[in-house]
């Protein structure tokens, strides 16, 4: 076996929109199990790094390699079933299917093709057992027959991590996961996530700053599509460009949240 | 050689009448999001009426005079009485209910006009021919059509990028919000971009007069020819229209006047003959393809 | 119309197998009243259902709204024709240097059609799914006409007049299909079979991956399915069908013309889906037997009959989206229920 080396391996990443640059040569990496927090202000380009490791977005320029390999030329699904998992800053789920039926499909999605075109998927034990169990894990059980359109937008939340995790990933890209949910919903998930802690990676985009620094192992600050600094929380948080450009008024801004 | 040049001029030609077609097309497609099969409707609707006046009158000007609005006016009213409820749906509701529009507009021509064509004849002062090379006489009818048509071209590139409606309409189009907060009455610049492009359909259809029979159904197979221009030129894009029409003009042209002499170079004439024709009448849907597999998104995806 | 709560899947297989018996009765009612023309008319209805029905797996589970799905219909028809042609003439058909011997027999042609409009519909699927939305529309059509253009040049074939033929198919050498009320039946089990092994592919794997690509294609793509190729194998699929439906319609006929794969036909096919209420299956067979319905009543009133169907479709459209499934069945299946259960 070879030394542990980055998960996630971001390599001068540049993507412009226009004259926009929302990607200004970013590097950093992800270790195996570490929570690492993308943080920066709005347009500060993170969802855009998020969409381009994920395969959505096509960078201009940069390499991006998971567990060594590089993935930068790969399609969304083949990066999703190397151990990508996904949830959407704008939340997005199956909305006619069920909730069960959006877990099951997830664990479908990771256990070979799909061309299966006779047996009942809905009454596959093997796909439904464990979506089950992963609603559970997440607090959705009690929904589990409703249609996942139909549910609040904390549920859809919980049910897009579900979704993530069912495909038993190895990098879990949440944009935001918290984004819009009330107090009670949001301290839940932030404890669901604390309970994954360790046994997969994260990169987290998050606004709050309490969640970051109850979470993160990790900080990278963008700002303007540049890294502004990278380390651990305490040495992030006395950083002084990183104070002067985002803290500074953010973290005044943001008291109240 | 001469034969040649006269080939392209027909192509020119048939490429500005797709554009014209295209360019409304690829505008409400552009702004609205709106997919609109009866656009043949309006291009039939102009050609009946210019050839109606035309023959009461002997005055093709007048035709013109009168096609041109008629066609704008059709097309408003089908803007605000079946579009306006369409722009929220889906693109399938919107096929559907464009399909009905044609099945009833075919009909109705019949019912107005009867199931003969109606045949108009090319102007006096526009009958003659011009020698376009020495040896080479082209219809100066044609020639004032691709005249017509890079004008509009022209116009509407103004209008576009120039002026202060065209601002409102790209903004329009960019996002419906931030048009409205500008003070821009949406429904109205709408239902104004959808009766141009319907004056630019009936336009078409009443120079396509004096060169084709007018009669019902006659919209049909332009219409699939301009999808076929939009799809190549990029949806929304008027510059892309206009490219994408002359090519596909001068492509449809030339391959159906030369394939089966190219092909007679490798193959028997019997042969070659039945196969050029077929192969010609696939060309344009060839070209298609191989922009699709090249650029998905046409030639000029977006606006501009 | 207003959509009502949905029937419990009991009684709604309940509705359905009373459909079918219905459709089963409908040959010897007819005889009794004295009216066996219907019966041809009644076939021709099911043929387009079952058309129709394989328009409504790409479109009313797939999303994919095809308007170029006659040029399948037409790929069969023609398959059949143009074998049935040369075993009439007795020359056989030169495909780039092979010789292939005319043929009338049934189970080598309908398969061998199937696989033909299977061909056509990959090869146009894989193209147009490179895309989506209006674009994927157009294109569709686009290659319809195509083939439409393509047949019209055909002069060996009857170009436009498209070409006649002396009587059906034989099954296993014996003229089974001759008798009107037969084809009937065969036209009727084709569609039963085709209604219930969709009915099983939409609840399969595949169908759900089929199904999610249409409410979500960027969510199925992160969880790790490759949507495009399923779509396609969805597109194929619908391509054979429609092909055998081109096969029965031709049989119906003894006849063979451009104008089955005319693009208004395409229109005609999402006007069936739509009206009977798409993503349902059952839907377009209704669908089907309503617009037949519709059209042979209209014509009685006037010979412009469209100048009222017309304004109809609108307003369906406009008003009564649901489709008459939605009406008398109630809504699409969505969730399911809980997904479990009896179906
Ligand atoms: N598709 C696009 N086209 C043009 N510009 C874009 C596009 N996507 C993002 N941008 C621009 O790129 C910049 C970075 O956007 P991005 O969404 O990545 O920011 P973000 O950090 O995720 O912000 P937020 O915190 O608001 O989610 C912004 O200036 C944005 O306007
Ligand atoms: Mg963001």
């Amino acid at each position: 076996m070879r030394a542990p080396g980055p998960l996630l391996e971001v390599e001068g990443l540049s993507k412009a929109f226009g004259g926009v640059t929302a990607s200004d040569a970013l590097s950093f990496t992800v270790m195996p199990g570490e929570v690492h927090a993308l943080i920066g202000p709005n347009g500060a380009g993170k969802t855009t790094a998020v969409a381009q490791i994920a395969g959505e977005l096509k960078p201009d320029d940069g390499r991006i390699r998971l567990d060594g390999r590089e993935i930068s030329h790969l399609p969304v699904h083949r990066r999703a079933l190397l151990g990508l998992g996904r949830s959407f800053q704008i939340t997005s789920v199956l909305p006619d299917f069920s909730v069960l039926d959006n877990v099951a499909l997830a664990v479908q999605a990771h256990a070979g093709h799909s061309f299966r075109l006779i047996r009942n998927a809905r009454r596959d034990a093997r796909l439904r057992d464990p979506a089950r169990a992963m609603l559970t894990r997440v607090g959705l059980a009690a929904v589990a027959g409703r249609a996942a359109g139909a549910l609040s937008h904390g549920e859809k939340r919980k049910l897009e991590l579900a979704m993530a995790l069912a495909g038993h990933p190895r990098l879990l890209l949440l944009d935001e996961p918290m984004a819009g949910m009330g107090g009670e919903d949001s301290a839940r998930m932030v404890e669901v996530l604390q309970g994954l802690k360790g046994t997969v990676a994260m990169l987290l985009v998050e606004h709050d700053m309490d969640v970051v620094f109850a979470l993160a192992d990790r900080i990278t600050v963008l700002d303007g599509g540049r890294v502004l600094a990278t380390g651990d929380p305490e040495a992030v948080r006395a950083d002084p460009a990183v104070i002067a450009a985002y803290l500074g008024e953010e973290g005044v801004a943001c008291q109240p949240c | 050689m001469l034969l040649f040049v006269e080939q392209v001029l027909n192509g020119l030609q048939l490429g500005v009448m797709l554009f014209l077609m295209a360019s409304g097309l690829t505008l409400v497609f552009g702004i609205m999001g709106l997919i609109n099969l009866a656009h043949g409707s309006l291009y039939m609707i102009g050609a009946y009426v210019a050839a109606t006046v035309t023959l009461h009158t002997d005055s093709f000007l007048l035709g013109l005079a009168a096609a041109l609005p008629a066609a704008a006016l059709t097309g408003a009213i089908i803007e605000r009485v079946v579009m306006a409820r369409l722009y929220a749906r889906e693109h399938l509701d919107q096929v559907l209910a464009t399909f009905g529009l044609i099945l009833f507009f075919n009909d109705l021509m019949v019912i107005l006009w009867g199931r003969q064509p109606l045949f108009m004849n090319v102007p006096d002062a526009l009958a003659g021919t011009v020698e376009v090379l020495p040896g080479a006489p082209y219809p100066v009818f044609r020639l004032v059509i691709i005249a017509v048509g890079l004008l509009v071209a022209l116009g509407l590139w103004y209008l576009i990028t120039r002026t202060r409606l065209g601002m409102r309409i790209r903004a329009g189009a960019s996002d419906r919000e931030t048009a409205g907060a500008l003070g821009i009455d949406i429904a109205l610049l709408y239902t104004g971009v959808f009766a141009l492009g319907a004056m630019l359909a009936g336009l078409a259809g009443a120079m396509a007069g004096p060169i084709l029979a007018v009669e019902a159904g006659m919209g049909e197979s332009i219409l699939i020819l301009t999808f076929v221009v939009v799809v190549i030129g990029g949806i929304g894009s008027v510059r892309g229209a206009l490219i994408g029409a002359l090519l596909v003009g001068v492509v449809d042209t030339l391959g159906r006047a030369f394939l089966p002499d190219l092909l007679a170079l490798v193959l028997d004439r019997a042969t070659a003959d039945g196969a050029g024709t077929s192969l010609s009448t696939m060309s344009v849907y060839i070209l298609m393809a191989a922009v699709l597999v090249w650029r998905p998104k046409g030639l000029f995806p977006g606006h501009g | 119309m207003a959509e009502r709560a949905p029937l419990s899947p009991r009684v709604r297989l309940g509705l359905h197998l009373l459909g079918l018996l219905a459709l089963a009765l409908l040959p010897p009612l007819l005889t009794l009243i004295d009216e066996p023309f219907y019966v041809t008319l009644a076939t021709r209805v099911l043929i387009l259902a079952l058309a129709a029905v394989s328009l409504d797996l790409i479109l009313g589970y797939g999303g994919m709204v095809s308007f170029g799905h006659a040029a399948f219909v037409g790929v069969g028809g023609y398959v059949t024709g143009i074998l049935a042609h040369h075993a009439f003439m007795g020359d056989p058909l030169m495909l780039f240097g092979l010789a292939v011997p005319g043929m009338n027999e049934a189970l080598i042609v309908w398969p061998l059609a199937m696989a033909v409009s299977a061909v056509a519909a990959l090869l146009i699927g894989v193209l147009s799914l490179r895309t989506g939305g209006i674009h994927f529309i157009m294109i569709t059509l686009a290659f319809a006409q195509m083939l439409y253009y393509l047949l019209v040049s055909l002069q060996a074939y009857g170009g436009d007049d498209g070409l006649t033929l002396w009587g059906r198919n034989t099954v296993a050498g014996t003229d089974l299909l001759a008798d009107r009320e037969t084809f009937y039946y065969v036209c009727l089990g084709l569609l039963a079979v085709v209604v219930l092994a969709f009915r099983r592919l939409v609840d399969s794997r595949f169908g759900l991956v089929l199904q999610g690509a249409r409410q979500n294609e960027r969510r199925m793509r992160a969880l790790g399915v490759p949507v495009t190729r399923y779509r396609l194998a969805a597109f194929t699929l619908a391509g054979a069908v429609a092909g055998l439906a081109g096969v029965l319609s031709v049989n119906q006929a003894e006849f063979v013309s451009p104008t089955l794969l005319h693009w208004t036909h395409s229109g005609e096919l999402l006007v069936v889906v739509i009206l009977g209420g798409m993503g349902t299956l059952v839907g377009p067979v209704l669908g089907a037997f309503v617009l037949m319905g519709l059209e042979e009543v209209l014509a009685g009133v006037t010979e412009h009959w469209r100048v009222i169907l017309g304004p109809v479709l609108v307003l369906v459209v406009l008003y009564a989206r649901a489709g008459l499934h939605g009406w008398v069945i109630g809504p699409r299946r969505h969730a399911d229920a809980d997904g479990e259960g009896a179906s």
